[in-house]
This record gives structure tokens, sequence and C-alpha cells, in this order.
């Protein structure tokens, strides 16, 4: 029971932070530590399953791999908006490169006329 | 002696842009037409009608078009008073005049056209979609504008340097709009005819594109802090 709480409150929670990202050095340090921390519970998943069981009892979930997929549920969607601000970002950069490459050429026309 | 200009955006408007630019040339001291990526000379045909040409490289919608040129109109010109004017042969020369006339007389940082509550001529459709669009507009910007989807607008230099647009898509409308209501400028309506043809009707938003800038200004209000 305890599971479904902790995965709504944390789906929320961490959409909300996401969404207000401004994609600081901050964020994506944060971002490689947690998926280091994944990385590694999931070998220790792998070479000890019992260990798994337990932490999927406490939280009330049956079976050690149903915890597992409900957690990379939440780790897959978290990535889909993060990869989608990340291109959000970059739209953004290449536009101000566009802006830059057409104002610079319009000044140069503009003084290639005047002389 | 100030002078005015008319940013054009244009995207693929060959067909109609030597008119259009034509009739436009005799309202203002300088066009400035932004070609947002267009694969059919557009370029070449404003040029050729002598228009100021910017060209993205990219097509990125008409927010983005429209920002390239008021950065140009700040950066390169003197103008004291910018016309946003469509290229697609919507808008009325007589209306942009009209509209610049009241800004200079009366001050207005911002002249916006309208097309009134009632405008007949336009698709029942539209009509209908625009009756929400403006109860949500003026909910999200404190504006009681009649029209809030128009792109005739008159912005004075002063307004112009206080506008950063950073949506890219049509959601700009909405965030002039906000920017208005932010910043305090002082703003009018002014009635506008808008001539709706096959071609523009054709080419123009469809009414399923409401959603898209629903969504844009949807992640824009999440982002940053209320």
């Amino acid at each position: 029971m305890i599971i479904r709480l902790l995965l709504i409150a944390s789906v929320l929670a961490m959409l909300v932070v996401m969404l207000r990202a401004t994609g600081s050095a901050r964020q994506m340090a944060i971002r490689r530590i947690a998926l280091l921390c994944f990385a590694a519970a999931w070998v220790a998943a792998v070479l000890s399953p019992s260990a798994l069981t337990s932490a999927a009892n406490v939280a009330g979930v049956g079976r050690g791999t149903d915890l597992l997929l409900y957690v990379l549920v939440v780790a897959v969607l978290l990535m889909a908006v993060g990869l989608n601000q990340r291109i959000g970002r970059l739209e953004e950069r290449l536009l101000r490169l566009t802006r830059e490459l057409a104002l610079q050429s319009a000044e140069r026309r503009g003084r290639d006329d005047d002389s | 002696m100030t002078t005015t200009c008319a940013v054009v955006p244009v995207y693929n408007e060959a067909a109609v842009l030597t008119e259009v630019l034509a009739s436009l040339a005799r309202v203002v001291d300088e066009i400035i037409c932004i070609d947002d990526g267009s694969s059919d000379g557009s370029s070449k045909v404003a040029a050729a009608s002598g228009a100021t040409v910017l060209r993205h490289a990219i097509n990125f919608g008409q927010g983005a078009a429209l920002q390239t040129g008021f950065d140009y109109v700040l950066r390169s010109t003197q103008h004291h008073h910018v016309v946003t004017f469509d290229a697609d042969g919507q808008h009325n020369p007589n209306d942009a005049a009209r509209m610049v006339a009241e800004a200079q007389t009366h001050g207005w940082d911002v002249v916006l056209g309208s097309r009134g509550a009632r405008d007949s001529s336009m698709p029942a459709s539209r009509r209908a979609m625009l009756v929400g669009a403006r109860w949500l507009s003026r909910r999200m910007s404190g504006l009681t504008l009649t029209d809030t989807h128009n792109g005739l607008r008159v912005f004075s230099r002063t307004a112009l340097a206080q506008i950063h647009l950073k949506q890219v898509g049509m959601a700009h409308a909405s965030e002039i709009e906000s920017l208005v209501a932010r910043q305090g400028l002082l703003w009018t309506e002014l009635p506008v005819s808008i001539a709706y043809s096959a071609y523009s009707l054709d080419k123009g938003q469809s009414n399923l594109n409401a959603v898209n800038v629903m969504y844009d200004l949807m992640v824009a209000r999440l982002r940053k802090p209320a």
C-alpha cells in the first residue's frame, strides 16, 4: 500500500521539479548521481534477489520484480520528460543562432549597399 | 521626423507576396520581411519588391520570425513605430495606416487591430473558437480584448524594447498580451477588417492548432513560478 503513495507522490514531485528546472550543472549532477544509484541498486538486486523481495515487501509489493517494474516505469517517465526538456533547450539555442545569422546577414547587406 | 516600418513574417507566400508588399509599401517607410525558412523563393520575391529581407535558415514559427524582426528594428533602424503585418493578404494596409496615426497622435504604446465581437465574414467555426479563446485570454492576461489573435498590431519603439517573445509558434499572441499587461503598456484596440480568401484560409491555422497553443502556454506557465 505504501508503494502506491510513494510512487504517485514521487512522480508528481519530480515532475514539478523537473518542469521548473533550469538545466544547470547542478541538475545534471543530481541526475547523474541518481542514475548511478539506480544502476547500483539494479546490480544489488540481481546479485541478491532476496534483498529485492524484502524491499518490495516493506513497500507493500508482493514480488521483487514487481517493485523493479514500478520503479522502472517511473524512471522511464522522468527520462522522457528530461529528454524533452533538453530538446526544448537545444531548440532555443538553435533559434538564437539562426536569429543572429539572419540579423548579421541583413546588416552586412545593408553595409554593402551603402558603400 | 519619426519614421514607421512594417515587420512581415513570411513562410512560403511567394504567390501573393509581391501584391501584398506593393500595397503595404504605400503606408510605411520600410518593410522588413522575415523569411522563416521558406522553400518557395519568398526571400527573392520580397527583395525584388524592395523590402529589407532577413532569412531564418530554419523554420521556427511566426513568433520567432516576429522577434527577429523586432531585434532588427531595434538594432539596425531608428523607426519610431512598427506595424506587424501578415503576408497572406488578410490585412488591409489602410487599417495599418490608421493604427499608426492613432499611435502617433495619442502616444499609445500598443495599438491592436480587432475584428470586433461580430465579424460576419469569418467562418462560423473560427468565430466559435475565438469566443472561447477570448474568454481564456482575458483570464490569463487580464486584458479585456475583443480580438485576442489578430496579427495586425502597432508598437512604439519603447514598447518594442520591452518585448522578448519566447513563444516561437502561434502562442506568441497570448504572450504579447501578457507582456502588455505585465509591463503596464498603454494599449487600445481599433476595428480592422480581415479579408478571408480561399488562399489564406487554406494556408491558415486550423482550429485544431488551438490545442498546440494551449499546450505551449501551459508549459510556459509551469516553468515560471507564478
